[in-house]
């Protein structure tokens, strides 16, 4: 009976184990498979109006070089998708993110809205660790 | 200039704050006439949405004069009386293009906040945390108004301040929940919550052609406002069952569309509410659903469920299974104000939507923070405390 209950917890932990490595082997694939893929931004407009001049305006054009490109036109008329990936280390996917959001606005506002900054004169503790999440969220999100 | 600043939980002060200024050649710089408290600000001063920073102004629903306009604003010149919009949008995006603007993609300015906790960033809003943008409020002297020939809108000659003020926020909201609800002639709509939203979600209910309208609340003082401002039928859920109430109003189906005009603050008896207040109170649940909840499992099998009371995170218990069984279409949208607030200055203008009797208390700004007190408590009958830079 112990020498069954032993296999038993034997098998039990041995299914953990192999359980976690794949866990953690898959939580690395998703990693890795979110650090190499393209972020992408939809721009309300047809593709020769965002590849015809000025192309890639605001920070984008400074990345050029930098970043590779890629456009296609976006289902239904929906205007033009924009794929962008850094080519090494040099660029962050943050200034990407940044870059890519303000090139969209540019290109369908023809302006980037300013936040009202300063929004206070004296945001306590919890306002500056805030203000330190704030200050990422440009470059963060869901590109 | 003076402004009414978020301080802390429950704490809001007016304070001098700097002055405004034009940051975008599209701005405009508005002299505040009237700015009026809203619901969804509690959960403000509540701490309900943690991402405000003492010394934030708050106040989104408001109107007023043009003061200064930057070069490339086309429709406002100084001396305009305008209402604005509470979702500023940019007008070009897909989702401003498509009437959709409490969505558009280029006006929130801290994206990463709600990208990481809806998986998309709405627009911004005036007065509303960082989490939607930042901006600075209404209760104010002044404020910026971004992307200015969208978003402010002006008053035609007819249309009074204090009713003007409505169709910032709480008249195209409510009508939205009608619009966007569906609501057809003949059918019976059941809106939870008589205050301002409520109400005017409810008008705008009878406006589309609903046979019957009922609205459902605790307070009595606003159960009559609303029989006597638009005839509506009321139910006060201390003293009825919702529920056989509405059955036996509708024969027994349900009503056709359910609008739940109360959000994530819902107030009710029994298990249920000790429930989600300790769920909430240990972070298990951000929100409580209650009315929501209600209004799923009291509609009608094949009906509509709108939600425009304000929600910010995630719920327990939700009724997945009424939803799926019965049939519902269930939707929700922060308001897509410059969509409707033409269309419903004409129905002020024309005496067909009034608004005046939401404003039970019109007080100098400086009276802010004893406004927000009135208003949150229910004291001395109010519905809506209304500000007066």
């Amino acid at each position: 009976m112990k020498a069954a209950m032993k296999a038993v917890a034997a098998t039990g932990v041995g299914a953990a184990v192999v359980v976690g490595r794949r866990m953690t082997a898959r939580r690395r694939a998703l990693r890795r498979g979110r650090s190499d893929h393209w972020l992408a931004v939809t721009v309300d407009r047809p593709l020769d109006a965002v590849t015809g001049p000025p192309r890639l305006p605001g920070p984008m054009g400074e990345l050029r070089g930098r970043v590779d490109v890629r456009f296609r036109p976006a289902p239904g008329g929906r205007g033009t998708e924009v794929l962008a990936v850094p080519k090494d280390d040099d660029v962050s996917r943050e200034d990407l993110r940044v870059a890519l959001r303000q090139m969209k606005s540019l290109l369908e506002t023809g302006t980037v809205i300013r936040p009202d900054t300063p929004s206070t004169t004296h945001p306590g503790p919890a306002g500056r660790v805030l203000r330190a999440v704030i200050g990422k969220s440009a470059g963060e999100g869901r590109l | 200039m003076r402004a009414l600043c978020w301080e802390g939980v429950n704490d809001v002060r007016v304070q001098d704050v700097p002055d405004p200024k034009i940051l975008n050649d599209g701005d405009l710089i508005l002299k505040v006439g009237l700015s009026t408290a809203c619901g969804s600000d509690l959960h403000l001063l509540t701490g309900h949405i943690p991402f405000m920073q003492a010394g934030d102004v708050i106040g989104h629903e408001f109107m007023g004069e043009v003061v200064e306009v930057g070069p490339d604003v086309t429709r406002h010149k100084p001396g305009d009386r305008v209402v604005v919009a509470s979702f500023i949008g940019c007008g070009q995006c897909y989702y401003c293009r498509n009437d959709l603007w409490s969505l558009c993609d280029n006006t929130n300015t801290n994206p990463g906040i709600t990208q990481a906790l809806w998986g998309a960033d709405p627009g911004g809003i005036f007065g509303y945390s960082h989490a939607m943008g930042g901006f600075k409020g209404s209760h104010a002297e002044y404020v910026r108004v971004p992307f200015a020939d969208h978003n402010a809108i002006a008053i035609p000659e007819a249309v009074d301040d204090l009713s003007a003020v409505f169709a910032s926020d709480s008249a195209p909201t409510g009508w939205m929940g009608a619009d966007l609800g569906g609501v057809r002639p003949g059918d019976v709509v059941a809106v939870w919550g008589s205050g301002a939203v409520g109400q005017m979600a409810a008008r705008s209910a009878q406006l589309h052609g609903a046979e019957r309208v009922v609205v459902i609340d605790r307070f009595d003082y606003r159960l009559r406002q609303a029989e006597n401002a638009f005839g509506l039928e009321t139910v006060n859920y201390e003293h009825v069952d919702v529920g056989a109430a509405l059955r036996e109003m509708t024969g027994g189906r349900g009503p056709d569309v359910c609008i739940e005009a109360v959000g994530c603050e819902a107030h009710s008896y029994g298990p249920q509410y000790a429930y989600d207040q300790v769920k909430s109170k240990l972070k298990l649940e951000t929100d409580r659903p209650i009315a929501v909840r209600e209004a799923i499992h009291n509609c009608r099998k094949g009906g509509t469920v709108f939600v425009l009371g304000v929600f910010s995170g995630v719920v327990d218990k939700f009724p997945l299974g009424a939803v799926m069984n019965k049939g519902l279409t269930l939707r929700g949208a922060q308001q897509h104000g410059q969509r409707y607030i033409p269309m419903l200055l004409d129905r002020m203008a024309s005496g067909e939507l009034t608004t005046t009797h939401l404003a039970t208390h019109v007080l100098p700004l400086e009276e802010g923070a004893r406004g927000y007190q009135l208003f949150k408590d229910k004291e001395d009958d109010c519905v809506r405390a209304v500000f007066r830079p």
